[in-house]
């Protein structure tokens, strides 16, 4: 190897853990949400309907806690959404993108829609129906969307339904539950406990 | 207004990965002042790039903001992000990935019969692979020393295989495979002030605990130590050269920001180390009477031989019991491929195994297309978790024809009215001719790995050309002949005796792996040369 002199080698390895420790790059990472910033105040979707159609499109399994925190989550994530923010742009990618207008109008929307449906056809609204019947209000409307069976991305959601689903399906949580282990994907982990397969939780 | 001067030793243009550590290099082996010119300046800064992250994942926003220069951009096959251009460059947003070329790279035609041999051998560069893991700090665990030939250990162990690694390498291990640990410039243990890696599984494209490498920590200290100044919003536009003795007096450019004020740069000794695309466009646009093809363009080579590779990916069904998202960016590697005995038809390719989730992914309609809601839906992903899925990729060699080049395009042109570069990947007569039996053979390979562990392909695909080739280089390639290269083996400019070029812009051919270590170990070797020079 070439010959690198020791003391200014050490003198800028040096100024390195300085600039290093000044910038706190010892710190561990976190894992909070981002959604929630005023990027989008005010782009909410409807409390009571969104609850409704949760109840019957995330599994039962999560509980009503799971569920909740899942309808959190998604509604955190609507309200954190930047339109026109720019776009990642991966290797082989030379074009600038921005992300589309904010989805949820649409999904409020389809929210109505469900509402208004269940008006004219029972004497209830969507959320005041017992769950089998919103269920069959859900997959009439899920039904008639095209395409394969791979679950979207949550911004490119063609039905709220499915944005709330796809936002759940896409969390961690949701991984070690299908899994029954604490895989804690996306998390900041030690490397300590990757060697061994994940500590079993409650599927 | 007046004209910004700017004076120095040693000059730099770009302040990427290869720049950086040059400057790094240079600051311990020369007494001259250091210069770094940007043409962008910084970008998200460290403490924010936690939340960069979260927005990253959440809404695929870009966590590097202002990294780039609207105005300008390559046309054409110009794979890479090449409007790029802020403190620390593509590296900011790099996977991390630090494979070495191997001894067969460097002597094509002596060992394989094909192309052309570079002026260099890889014993000559080991050196500079050693310098270079040791600056960034790479971890890695030596492969079998046949396949995997290095003069000094890494400078620090493996990353650690996570559980679904353990099960892939045992899987691969029953194809006849030699597998391991992937060599990357991220911590496995603290270092230099730095956190070890923690798995977020986001080093590409942005590490949130700094336990990835980039450039920046690097310049931090330089400039900290007032070793190397950093002139930032600086793009230069021309180098002059004196045509008496073909030495180069300066550089002149523009400020970025919206004032666009006129800077000179003069120094003694010139090193471009801004990328392939932008190191060859800059000596395109340095036309003069003297020199009317261009700075060190005599030989009519500088954009030419543009070099890169291609890769088949394909993802396989095991009957294992895989996690994952335990540490998805981290691969096995395996350079069984890269060194291969002379043979009738030429092929060469690296190989990388990753866990993968594919096909085990949540789905909202069933194989009847019957909507999925709630229970149903939990049950049938479970379902699919109970078989496990890797997926490999095997980049192979493509070597370059002459004309797979760089060229000024006068339709699209900058705020300065320069025109962009235009980028067209071409083969070379031999790769096309090889490149049927390139893909029958990787694809055979695929599918005897997989029925050797009683998997299946699930999927296989190539990549095309048409966006051009992964880990671009060349353009300036190095050469013993003045008449078909751009520079001699230290990346001096044959035309200039103050002229260097760092990095991938040197490059004869791309290999078939990543190509980030060699271009800075090439980088460091071209220091090497201008401390001697200097």
């Amino acid at each position: 190897m070439a010959t690198m002199p020791t003391n200014r080698r050490s003198f800028l390895k040096a100024a390195s853990v300085s600039a290093a420790a000044a910038a706190g790059l010892a710190a561990a990472c976190t894992t909070e949400r981002t959604g929630g910033a005023a990027a989008s105040a005010g782009a909410t979707l409807d409390g009571p309907l969104l609850d409704a159609a949760a109840e019957v499109v995330l599994p039962a399994e999560l509980g009503a806690a799971g569920r909740a925190s899942a309808v959190a989550a998604f509604r955190s994530w609507v309200a954190g959404y930047e339109p026109a923010a720019e776009e990642m742009h991966g290797y082989g990618d030379q074009e600038i993108k921005y992300l589309p207008a904010h989805p949820a109008p649409q999904w409020n929307a389809q929210l109505q829609q469900l509402d208004a449906v269940a008006r004219k056809t029972t004497t209830k609204g969507f959320a005041q129906l017992e769950p089998a019947a919103r269920e069959a209000l859900v997959r009439a409307q899920l039904g008639r969307l095209k395409g394969g069976d791979r679950m979207p991305n949550v911004l490119t959601a063609p039905h709220v339904a499915l944005a709330l689903l796809a936002h759940w399906a896409d969390s961690p949580a949701a991984t070690d539950t299908v899994y029954g282990a604490a895989i804690g994907k996306d998390s900041c982990r030690t490397l300590a406990t990757v060697t061994a397969a994940p500590r079993k939780v409650s599927a | 207004m007046t004209t910004r001067r700017i004076e120095a030793d040693i000059a730099i243009v770009g302040s990427g990965i290869t720049a950086v550590l040059m400057a790094a290099k240079l600051a311990e082996t020369t007494k001259g002042s250091i210069t770094i010119i940007e043409a962008g300046g910084a970008t998200t800064p460290f403490k924010e790039r936690n939340v960069a992250r979260q927005r990253f994942l959440d809404y695929n926003e870009s966590p590097w903001k202002s990294d780039h220069l609207d105005d300008q951009n390559a046309l054409g096959t110009a794979y890479g992000f090449s409007p790029d251009m802020h403190v620390g460059g593509l590296a900011m947003h790099w996977g991390a990935v630090t494979p070495r070329y191997s001894p067969d790279d460097f002597k094509l035609k002596s060992m394989h019969g094909v192309f052309e041999d570079w002026p260099i051998s890889y014993d000559d560069l080991d050196p500079f692979y050693q310098e270079a893991e040791e600056r960034m700090g790479v971890s890695g665990e030596q492969g079998p020393a046949a396949m995997d030939p290095r003069g000094k250990p890494f400078p620090m162990p493996g990353l650690p295989l996570s559980h679904n690694l353990q099960q892939l390498k045992g899987w691969i291990e029953q194809a006849g495979v030699t597998m391991w640990s992937q060599p990357s410039a991220k911590n496995s243990v603290a270092r230099d002030g730095r956190a070890l890696c923690q798995r977020c599984d986001t080093c590409y494209p942005v590490c949130p605990t700094g336990a990835k490498y980039s450039p920046e920590w690097t310049l931090d200290a330089l400039t900290n130590s007032n070793r190397v100044s950093l002139n930032t919003h600086v793009l230069v536009r021309r180098v002059h050269a004196d045509p008496r003795t073909g030495r180069i007096t300066h550089l002149t450019g523009n400020s970025t920001l919206a004032e666009g004020g006129d800077v000179e740069i003069h120094a003694k000794q010139f090193v471009l180390a801004g990328g392939f695309t932008w190191t060859s466009h800059l000596l395109l646009l340095s036309t003069s009477s003297a020199y009317p093809g261009g700075i060190a363009n005599r030989s009519g080579h500088v954009g030419q031989y543009l070099c890169g590779h291609r890769n088949l990916n394909a993802h396989i069904e095991l009957p294992l019991t895989l996690y994952p998202g335990m540490n998805g960016q981290h691969s096995l590697v395996s350079k069984q491929f890269m060194r291969v005995p002379r043979a009738a038809k030429y092929l060469r390719h690296d190989l990388r195994v990753w866990e993968s989730s594919v096909g085990r992914e949540a789905r909202w309609r069933d194989a009847q297309g019957k909507v999925l809601l709630g229970s149903a839906l939990l049950a049938d992903w479970k379902a699919r978790t109970h078989k496990g899925a890797a997926r490999i990729r095997a980049y192979h060699d493509v070597l370059p024809a002459r004309d797979s080049q760089l060229t000024l395009d006068t339709g699209t042109r900058n705020r300065f009215g320069d025109p962009m570069p235009r980028l067209a990947f071409k083969d070379h007569a031999i790769t096309t001719a090889l490149q049927g039996y390139t893909d029958d053979t990787i694809k055979a390979r695929f599918t005897q790995f997989a029925k050797a562990g009683g998997g299946q392909v699930i999927s296989m695909a190539s990549s095309s050309n048409d966006i051009g080739q992964e880990h671009p280089g060349g353009g300036c390639r190095m050469g013993a002949d003045p008449a078909t290269s751009v520079v001699d083996s230290w990346g001096r400019a044959h035309d200039h005796e103050n002229l260097w070029i760092g990095g991938a812009p040197v490059n004869v051919t791309a290999s078939c792996c990543n190509g980030t270590l060699t271009f800075v170990a090439l980088g460091l070797r071209t220091a090497d040369g201008i401390a001697r020079a200097t």
